[in-house]
């Protein structure tokens, strides 16, 4: 596959832009990764992980949207690497004692539902769902078309809307709620 | 799954849309059912569920007290223990009596005078001892 970022590594930005990064992507990485791996835990040290890896190669002198998606493809690698390595598999949900039981079935619900998707369609439905990035994005981190990232996302809600039925039937109040931009 | 399902994820997706084709969509019960579940499983998505709370937050919460933290509290206390000991040798030296320096100093009278002769009370020797 080619890489989409090659090119950009020549050259970087200064280390503030580097914690510049990680204040205003920290949260939509650690999301991501909790998705992903079904363990705040372990994702908060892949997104130390992330970071790091941020630190030591440097930030590509792009544009916001390249370097969004540069840095959600060093996530998704490290997600991907730690499931394949088998530390942790997603259908795997952290049990939090404060949560009320009915919040823990849902979250349970979510984990197994996601962890039954193909990998790369969790990560496009996460990237896109959790994290609120753009289709252009998403394909740019993903390694795909914009056209794939559509088909597979209708095809990603559709199965969800399957499995997760019971809960969205459930849900009394719904909010609209951009997933893009500022609302990262 | 049809274009409808297209049209209104693009629309939630912030994506353009033709408005014609999103009218139509949302004229459509269907469309409009798909819309409420589409957005109901977002809803859903973005919830955090208990264990996924800001990691970083709660771990702050939970260990208390991160260095940073430490080094004010030595700093304060470093602070507090200066003024409390300035503050009370302050009140000490204030108290405390200076003996006036004496007019005049005499030297004591001797009791006894110790006198010493060489060849009697010690002997010199080449090199010393």
């Amino acid at each position: 596959m080619i890489d989409p970022f090659r090119g950009l590594y020549n050259q970087t930005l200064p280390v503030a832009d580097a914690e510049l990064l990680f204040s205003e992507h920290r949260s939509g990485v650690f999301r991501y990764l909790c998705r992903i791996v079904g363990h705040a835990e372990t994702a908060r040290d892949l997104t130390q992980e992330v970071f790091l890896r941020v630190s030591r190669a440097g930030v590509p002198e792009s544009g916001d949207a390249a370097v969004r998606a540069w840095l959600f493809r060093i996530a998704r690698n490290l997600a991907l690497n730690h499931i394949r390595d088998g530390k942790r598999r997603p259908q795997t949900v952290a049990i939090d004692e404060r949560a009320a039981p009915p919040t823990q079935e849902i979250g349970a619900a979510i984990a197994e539902a996601l962890a039954a998707l193909p990998d790369v369609d969790r990560d496009v439905f996460v990237l896109r769902e959790s994290v609120g990035l753009s289709y252009e994005d998403i394909a740019a981190a993903c390694g795909l078309t914009v056209e794939a990232i559509r088909s597979r996302l209708r095809r990603t809600r559709q199965e969800l809307r399957e499995r997760l039925r019971g809960a969205i039937r459930a849900q009394r109040v719904v909010r609209f709620k951009r997933m893009s931009g500022d609302e990262r | 799954m049809n274009d409808t399902d297209l049209i209104i994820d693009a629309f939630i997706d912030d994506e353009a849309v033709d408005v014609d084709a999103l009218r139509r969509a949302l004229a459509d019960p269907a469309g409009r059912e798909y819309l409420i579940e589409a957005l109901a499983l977002r809803t859903l998505m973005t919830a955090e569920p208990g264990g996924m709370v800001d990691a970083f937050q709660t771990r702050r919460r939970a260990t208390g007290w991160s260095a940073r933290s430490w080094a004010a509290v030595a700093a304060l206390l470093t602070i507090v223990a200066s003024l409390v000991g300035y503050t009370a040798g302050t009140r000490t030296s204030d108290r405390q009596v200076v003996p006036e320096p004496a007019a005049s100093v005499h030297a004591p009278s001797p009791t006894k005078v110790i006198r010493l002769q060489p060849g009697i009370d010690w002997t010199e020797r080449v090199g010393g001892n």
